[in-house]
């Protein structure tokens, strides 16, 4: 009935069928940044990761969460790329542990937080309202 | 799942009791196998005494065990309707097989992800004919294979299986009131598929060196039904409107290659399969509050729009009216922009590009022209429009296709403003490129032309639009003498009307030559006033002489030093 082989996709498209079974880093809307082995998508680009970890940043560090099965619905993906497994053996930052990365993230939303009060009362002296709704950095 | 097929019904009845009982669930079984996993793998670590594979089957794999595993799960099919012409798993094989246990095996293929039957590279689905059951009374099982076990009809935990198979989401339920002969046949052909993609899978997986068992959870025809929904979406009965960047490429491919002498195919399109459209009307739904939003492919959801207020350095010293105007004036431009576009596509080569534009040139033109010229009271938008940089990149294409009495007003208009404009241009110098048009559009003027346009420069004269905007009321003259491209425009006009005196045509009496003098000593005036030195025009005059019959003689070396008329030019 089919001879096995992957469907190529029409001249000119762009697919994600080629990144299936790859270990993937995905960014999400909401700032996360999750790294599974993609395994299915649809025409939604609905992803489904499979053996996911979520990497939290903070500066120098980095620390992981085991995740296990994410399906994610398409429209919350920024953007995913593929992850090159000779340069994910030899980062530059130093992994800690996971509750050392959250205190750590922790910290530095809290100096996020209080570096934007002070620049709003300072506008708020001179007379410009910045409201941060307005704002909506993830990152 | 687990259910007894009729099939084997035709064997004569064993002499277990446990295949007439058993309805096992795959969770039951995948249970099993996990709790017996860790026990299996340390009796094969011991067993072999070489270093266990990460993931891998432990032991030589054997036709009884396979086929032993798909009688459990009752999925032995009694015929097979394709596949590849197969023996059936002769006694022969399943000797070899047997014979092989001793041996460790060079090279065992993961387990597969689905729990399917798996192969030793090379062998076909073991397929036992109804008669070989009749050939084999007594169940044929590997020496390893648990007593105890055999008495429920369970599958031991194969040491290939240390990794739970993946529920089988391929082997949905079949709708409740199918044959069990066709759901054996259903099976059967979803094993043969599910066993071949893998098969090749695994081929590829061994050569790359890496194995992974959840690989290939998509098939090729879920691959190949995404695909088909791309191709749907890529339907379009005008290619060169939908997806013109495509078309745009195809087309200059092809002509790259008519051009290296290959004489192509024609334009090579996208494979279309057209649906017939059918009219979407949204569902309704009875007594609801409110509208109710139903989403699907073809009628997704509407994203609100949202408009982000910015407030960067930039803005903050020019007043927020301006970035306003600058944006309806960009909008503007977009709407104009698509006329031209469509004015283009009329001379585009490929035919499908003017079929692309339903109305004729002269309706599209002065489509266009009743935004840039404003109709009498009217607000004139030519000045904003002008003072972007895509506004003036929208005059240079249009100007091809204007007729020579529809660019006069044009120019006209160009003059007039031509302090906003100036000033605009500094950074963007697109006027220059419009000054070949303006050379073009001067050398076929006769004078009532050339008096239309230079009738802005006059000072005090009443206006034949006397427009109620905001621009400056002074005569654009002093603007136009200090920039390059304005002394420019105005030696040409100076040039030709030059050119049209010593033809004589109009006659010297006529009254169009009253306003020229005028506008010839107007010129020398203001350019004494001068404060800043004037630029120098593009083309110099060229016939002096021409200037004497309207100046006296001081104001003409004025004009001359200014329009650096060259002596050796002197008629």
């Amino acid at each position: 009935m089919n001879d096995g082989s992957n469907p190529t996709c029409p001249p000119g498209t762009a697919t994600l069928l080629e990144e299936l079974d790859k270990k993937l880093m995905v960014l999400l809307r909401d700032g996360r940044t999750l790294i599974g082995y993609l395994r299915s998508v649809d025409q939604f680009a609905n992803l489904v990761l499979h053996r996911t970890i979520e990497r939290i940043h903070v500066g120098k560090e980095y620390g992981d969460i085991e995740r296990g099965v994410f399906i994610v619905r398409g429209e919350n993906v920024v953007l995913l790329g593929e992850i090159d497994s000779e340069k994910e053996a030899s980062l530059p930052l130093k992994e800690i542990s996971v509750d050392d990365i959250l205190a750590a993230q922790r910290r530095e939303q809290e100096a996020k937080i209080m570096k934007e009060k002070i620049v709003s009362t300072a506008l708020k002296d001179r007379g410009l309202n910045m409201s941060s709704e307005l704002i909506t950095d993830e990152f | 799942m687990g259910q007894h097929f009729p099939q084997q019904q035709q064997q004569p009845p064993p002499p277990r009791p446990s295949q007439m009982v058993t309805v096992r669930t795959v969770e039951d079984l995948e249970r099993d196998l996990r709790a017996k996993s860790q026990a299996q793998l340390h009796q094969q670590q011991h067993r072999d005494g070489s270093p266990l594979r990460r993931e891998g089957p432990k032991g030589p794999m054997d036709a009884n065990q396979l086929i032993e595993m798909l009688r459990v799960m009752g999925t032995m099919p009694e015929n097979r309707p394709q596949g590849p012409p197969q023996g059936h798993p002769n006694p022969d094989i399943v000797l070899r097989l047997a014979q092989n246990q001793g041996k460790p095996m060079m090279h065992q293929p993961p387990p597969p992800p689905n729990g399917a039957m798996m192969l030793p590279p090379g062998m076909r689905h073991p397929h036992p004919p109804p008669g070989m059951h009749h050939r084999l009374p007594m169940n044929m099982y590997p020496p390893n294979f648990p007593p105890h076990l055999r008495m429920r009809g369970e599958m031991p935990p194969m040491p290939w299986m240390n990794q739970p198979p993946m529920p089988m989401h391929m082997m949905h339920q079949p709708p409740p009131g199918m044959h069990p002969h066709h759901q054996a046949q259903m099976m059967s052909q979803q094993h043969h598929m599910m066993m071949q993609q893998h098969h090749q899978l695994q081929q590829q997986a061994r050569q790359n060196g890496s194995h992974d068992p959840y690989a290939g959870l998509m098939t090729p025809k879920d691959k190949q039904w995404l695909i088909n929904i791309q191709i749907l979406q890529l339907n379009s009965q005008k290619p060169y409107v939908d997806d013109f960047y495509y078309t745009a490429f195809q087309f200059k491919k092809q002509r790259a290659k008519e051009k290296a002498g290959e004489r192509g195919l024609r334009l090579q399109r996208r494979e279309q399969r057209t649906l017939e459209p059918r009219a979407y009307t949204p569902a309704h739904f009875e007594g609801s509050l409110g509208k109710l939003q139903v989403v699907s492919v073809t009628a997704p959801r509407k994203i609100i729009d949202m408009e982000i207020m910015n407030s960067d350095s930039a803005d903050a010293q020019t007043p927020v009216r301006d970035t306003r105007k600058v944006k309806q004036a960009l909008l503007e431009l977009e709407r104009l922009y698509i006329l031209v576009l469509q004015l283009e596509d009329l001379e585009h080569p490929l035919p499908e590009a003017q079929q692309s534009v339903t109305e004729c040139k002269e309706e599209i033109v002065s489509k266009i022209l009743n935004t840039l010229i404003p109709a009498a009271g009217a607000e004139d938008k030519f000045p904003s429009l002008l003072s972007v940089r895509k506004g003036k990149v929208l005059l240079l294409r249009l100007f091809p296709h204007l007729l020579y009495s529809q660019q006069t007003p044009l120019w006209r208009s160009l003059l007039q403003n031509f302090w906003i404009i100036s000033r605009k241009d500094v950074q963007d110098q697109v006027l220059f490129e419009m000054f070949p048009a303006f050379r073009e559009w001067c050398a076929q003027a006769v004078l009532p032309n050339l008096v239309e346009v230079i009738s802005v420069m006059l000072p005090q004269k009443s206006e034949a639009n006397p427009s109620p905007s905001n621009i400056t009321p002074r005569s654009p003259l002093p603007a136009a003498l200090s920039n390059k491209f304005g002394v420019s425009i105005i030696a040409s006009i100076i040039n030709r009307a030059g050119e049209l005196d010593d033809n004589s045509c109009p006659p010297k009496t006529h009254p169009d030559w009253q306003s020229w003098s005028q506008f010839v000593s107007t010129v020398a005036e203001v350019s004494c006033e001068l404060a800043i030195e004037p630029s120098t025009p593009l083309d110099p005059l060229a016939k002096p002489n021409s200037l004497t019959r309207f100046v006296d003689n001081k104001q003409s070396q004025t004009l001359q030093r200014l329009l650096q008329i060259d002596n050796k030019h002197a008629a």
